[in-house]
C-alpha cells in the first residue's frame, strides 16, 4: 500500500493488528459531546421528574435518582466521546477505503474503490460549525450498502471523494 | 484537485430558455424547473389533510381559526418547498453527475457515469398536468436511494436522459438509442432446457417442504377473530363432545394408555397437516417448473395458479446457494438458488433455479453461471470451536445450577428435564460449529453453515462488495474475528459470514479476497459480458 498522503500523526495499535489507521479530526469529539449533551439533557429532565415524584410519595433522600443519572450523563459527556474518537480510524490507499470503529463490538470495514457506486459528502449543522464533514460511500451490497466515515475535515472529505471518483473513472478507461 | 467541493459558479436562473441539457453539460449548476415547487406542494397536500380532522376535534371554537390556519400552513409548506428547490442544484460534469441539496445540512452527491445502471423518466399525475417529468438515475446501489431530479420540463428531461446515457457510454455526439435499450431478455431464439421437474419430483419436493406454518397461520387468524367467535370454541370439551361424542369425565376414566394413544393421534394429525400444507404450497409455487438457457442467461417458468416467467441475466448472478438438510442430503437431494442483483424490485432476492435436484443436475446450471462446486473436503477449513460454545456453555451451567437446586429443594424429578435441555444447548452449538467450514479455491469462496438447514454459499471473490472484520467481546476473549462479506442481493440481516476465525487467518483471508477484487476491473459488473 503506497499512500500518497501520510497520516497526520502516528497512531498506536488498538488491539490485535488494527494498526495503520488515521484518526479523524480532533474537533469531532466536540461534535459527539454536543450530540450527547442533547441526550444527556433529556436524561437529566427525566431523572428530575422521577426524583420529584419519588420525593412526594416517599421519604427517599435527595439524589437517589439524580445522583446515578448525573454520573451516567457525566460519563456520556466526558469519557465516551474521547474513547469513541480514539477507536474511530480510517485508512485510504490506492485502491481501497478502510474504516474501523467501536470498542466492545469492533467493526473493521474495507471497501474497494472498484465497488463504490456513488459518494456523498454530508455536512450537518454541527459539522458545519466545526468545518467537518461525513464521507458516505454506497455499495451494491445489501450488507454495508452504505459505509460512512464521520469527522473528516471538509477539505479532506472533498479530496477523498475526488480521489475515489478519479479511481472509478480511471479503472474503466 | 481543482474542481472540488465549493464551485464558484452560481446556479443559472431557470428562466433561461436555452437548452438546459446543454448548459448542464457545460458543468454549470442547474436548478430544476420552478414549477417543481407547485408539483411538490400539491403532492404533499394529502399529508396536510391529516391536520384538518385534528383541528376539527378542537370543537366549534376551532372552526373560525381554520380559515386562518390552513392558508398559513399552505404558505409555510410553499416556502419550505421553495427553499428546498432553491438549494437543489445539479450539474453534469465530465465524469460524474453532481447533485447539491440541503438548506441547513448540505448534501453533495457525486454519481460517476461508470456506476449508472439506468436513467429513467417518471411522470406522476401532478407532474404530468404541469408538463414536467422526473429524471431518475439508478446505480444499482444496495438501497434504493440514488439520484432523482424532480422535476424538469419533459423535453429537458428527455434531453438530459440522452445526454447522461451518451456520457455514460463515452459518446460525445448523439448515439442511437437502440444500442442502449439493452438486450432483448425474452428473446427465445436459442432456448435450451437446463432443468425441469416432473410431478413425481414435485411431490417429493413438497414432502421435504414439510412445514407447520399453516397451523401457525390458522392460529394467528383465530387470534384475530377471537372476539367474533363464541366462547365455547376455545373450550376443548365442546369439540370433544361435538366431534367425538366424548365427555371429559370419560377421558379421565379410561386411563393412562388411552391418554397416550390420544396424544399420539394428535401428533400424527399435526404431522399430516404439515406434510399436506408443504405439498400444497410447493405444488402451487413450483408446478411445471422449467429452467431454460436463453441468450441473456436463465429463464424460469413455474406456478399452478399464478404463473411466473422470470428472466435472470447471467451477469446479475452474484453467488450460488446450495441448500439441503440432513434427510434430503441422505437421499442426495439439494436445492440450488442464485443470489442476484435486484432488477425490478429494489429488494434483492434469491431465485430458486432448481428446487429439488441431484448434484449431477445442479453442476451444469452452476457451470452456466460461471460458478463451481469443486472444492474437495480436504480443502475446507474449520474455525475455532470455543467462541461457538462459550455463551451456550455458560447458559447450560446456569441451568444446571437451577436444576440442581430444584432437585434438592423441590423434587428429584423436577430437575431432570432442565438437565436434558442444559445438555442439549451446547450440543446444538457444537453441531453448528461442526458444520461451519470454508474454503477459498480457484478465486471462489465456499462457506458451509448450518446442520439442520445446511447452506453452502459459492461466492466468486470478485463479487465481494465490502469485507468487514467484526470482533465481539467473545471474539476478543479468544483472539478470533468474524469475516462478514457484503454481497449484492441476499439478506441484509443475515449476511454471508465466516465466524470465529483466528484473527490472523481472518486478516489473511480478507487480504486474499481483496487482492482478487482490486486486481480485476470489475466496476462494470452489471454490463452484459
Amino acid at each position: 500500500m503506497t499512500d500518497a498522503t501520510p497520516p497526520p500523526f502516528a497512531v498506536e495499535p488498538l488491539w490485535g493488528t488494527s494498526d495503520g489507521l488515521t484518526r479523524v479530526e480532533a474537533d469531532y469529539r466536540w461534535v459527539m459531546t454536543i450530540r450527547s449533551a442533547f441526550f444527556g439533557l433529556a436524561l437529566l429532565a427525566a431523572g428530575g421528574i422521577v426524583e420529584y415524584i419519588l420525593s412526594q410519595e416517599t421519604a427517599a433522600p435527595p439524589g437517589t435518582v439524580m445522583g446515578p443519572v448525573a454520573l451516567i450523563v457525566l460519563c456520556l459527556l466526558v469519557l465516551l466521546p474521547a474513547r469513541r474518537w480514539h477507536r474511530l480510524g480510517y485508512d485510504i490507499s490506492d485502491d481501497r477505503l478502510r474504516v474501523a470503529r467501536g470498542y466492545l463490538w469492533r467493526t473493521d470495514t474495507i471497501v474497494p474503490f472498484g465497488r463504490i457506486q456513488h459518494i456523498d459528502v454530508d455536512q450537518g449543522l454541527l459539522d458545519r460549525a466545526f468545518d467537518l464533514a461525513t464521507l458516505v460511500v454506497h455499495t451494491a451490497g445489501t450488507h454495508n450498502s452504505t459505509v460512512s466515515l464521520p469527522g473528516l475535515g471538509e477539505a479532506r472529505a472533498a479530496e477523498m471523494r475526488e480521489r475515489i471518483r478519479a479511481h472509478i473513472t480511471r479503472e474503466t478507461l | 484537485m481543482s474542481d472540488i467541493a465549493t464551485e464558484p459558479v452560481r446556479p443559472q436562473p431557470w428562466a433561461d430558455a436555452k437548452d438546459i441539457a446543454a448548459q448542464a453539460a457545460e458543468g454549470v449548476p442547474q436548478r430544476t424547473d420552478p414549477r417543481s415547487v407547485v408539483a411538490g406542494l400539491v403532492a404533499s397536500l394529502p399529508q396536510m389533510l391529516y391536520v384538518i380532522p385534528a383541528l376539527l376535534v378542537g370543537g366549534d371554537q376551532a372552526l373560525p381559526y381554520l380559515t386562518f390556519v390552513i392558508p398559513v400552513l399552505i404558505a409555510f409548506a410553499s416556502f419550505g418547498h421553495w427553499l428546498h428547490w432553491w438549494h437543489f442544484t445539479y450539474c453534469i460534469r465530465a465524469e460524474d453527475i453532481r447533485v447539491e441539496q440541503g438548506i441547513f445540512s448540505r448534501k453533495s452527491r457525486s454519481v460517476p457515469f461508470e456506476r449508472i445502471q439506468d436513467v429513467g423518466i417518471e411522470r406522476k399525475p401532478v407532474a404530468r398536468l404541469l408538463g414536467l417529468a422526473a429524471v431518475k438515475i439508478e446505480t444499482g446501489g444496495g438501497k434504493g436511494e440514488d439520484a432523482e431530479l424532480s422535476y424538469l420540463k419533459l423535453p429537458d428531461a428527455e434531453a438530459l436522459r440522452d445526454l447522461i446515457r451518451d456520457r455514460k457510454h463515452g459518446v460525445v455526439g448523439t448515439a442511437p438509442a437502440a444500442a442502449l435499450a439493452g438486450e432483448d431478455l425474452t428473446d427465445s431464439g436459442a432456448e435450451a432446457s437446463l432443468f425441469t421437474m416432473d410431478n413425481r419430483r414435485l411431490l417429493l419436493a413438497g414432502l421435504f417442504n414439510f412445514s407447520l406454518i399453516l397451523i401457525g397461520v390458522i392460529g394467528a387468524l383465530l387470534q384475530q377473530f377471537q372476539n367474533l367467535l363464541p366462547d365455547y370454541v376455545w373450550d376443548p370439551r365442546f369439540w370433544l363432545a361435538e366431534l367425538g361424542g366424548i365427555d371429559v369425565a370419560m377421558i379421565r376414566s379410561i386411563g393412562l394408555v388411552a391418554q397416550i394413544v390420544a396424544g399420539l393421534a394428535l401428533v400424527l394429525m399435526l404431522l399430516a397437516i404439515g406434510v399436506i400444507s408443504g405439498i400444497v404450497r410447493t405444488v402451487l409455487r413450483d408446478y411445471g417448473f422449467r429452467l431454460d438457457r436463453v441468450p441473456a442467461g436463465f429463464r424460469r417458468r413455474r406456478g399452478l395458479l399464478t404463473l411466473t416467467d422470470v428472466v435472470l441475466p447471467k451477469h446479475r448472478v452474484q453467488a450460488g446457494l446450495i441448500l439441503t438438510g440432513p434427510i434430503r442430503r441422505h437421499f442426495g437431494w439439494r436445492e440450488l438458488k442464485f443470489q442476484s442483483l435486484a432488477q425490478d424490485s429494489k429488494a434483492g432476492s434469491d431465485h430458486s433455479v432448481a428446487p429439488l435436484a441431484s448434484s449431477a443436475e445442479i453442476d451444469p446450471i452452476l457451470a452456466e453461471a460461471a460458478l463451481q462446486n469443486s472444492a474437495v473436503p480436504a480443502q475446507y477449513s474449520r474455525t475455532r470451536m470455543a467462541p461457538f460454545l462459550f455463551l451456550w456453555c455458560i447458559l447450560a451451567m446456569v441451568l444446571c445450577i437451577g436444576a440442581t437446586m430444584l432437585w434438592l429443594l423441590v423434587h428429584p424429578l423436577a430437575g431432570t428435564a432442565i438437565y436434558a435441555i442444559a445438555g442439549f444447548l451446547p450440543l446444538l452449538a457444537w453441531l453448528r460449529w461442526r458444520h461451519h467450514r470454508y474454503a477459498l479455491v480457484g478465486g471462489q469462496l465456499y462457506v458451509h453453515a448450518g446442520w439442520w438447514r445446511q447452506r453452502l454459499s459459492l461466492l466468486p471473490a470478485i463479487r465481494t462488495q465490502t469485507a468487514d472484520l467484526s470482533y465481539s467481546p467473545i471474539d476478543r476473549l479468544f483472539g478470533t474475528a468474524s469475516l462478514v462479506l457484503g454481497v449484492a442481493g441476499g439478506s441484509a440481516s443475515f449476511p454471508l459470514q465466516i465466524r470465529a476465525l483466528p484473527e490472523l487467518d481472518a486478516i489473511d483471508l480478507r487480504e486474499r479476497i481483496m487482492a482478487a477484487v482490486t486486481s480485476i476491473d470489475f466496476s462494470d459488473m452489471h454490463a452484459p459480458a
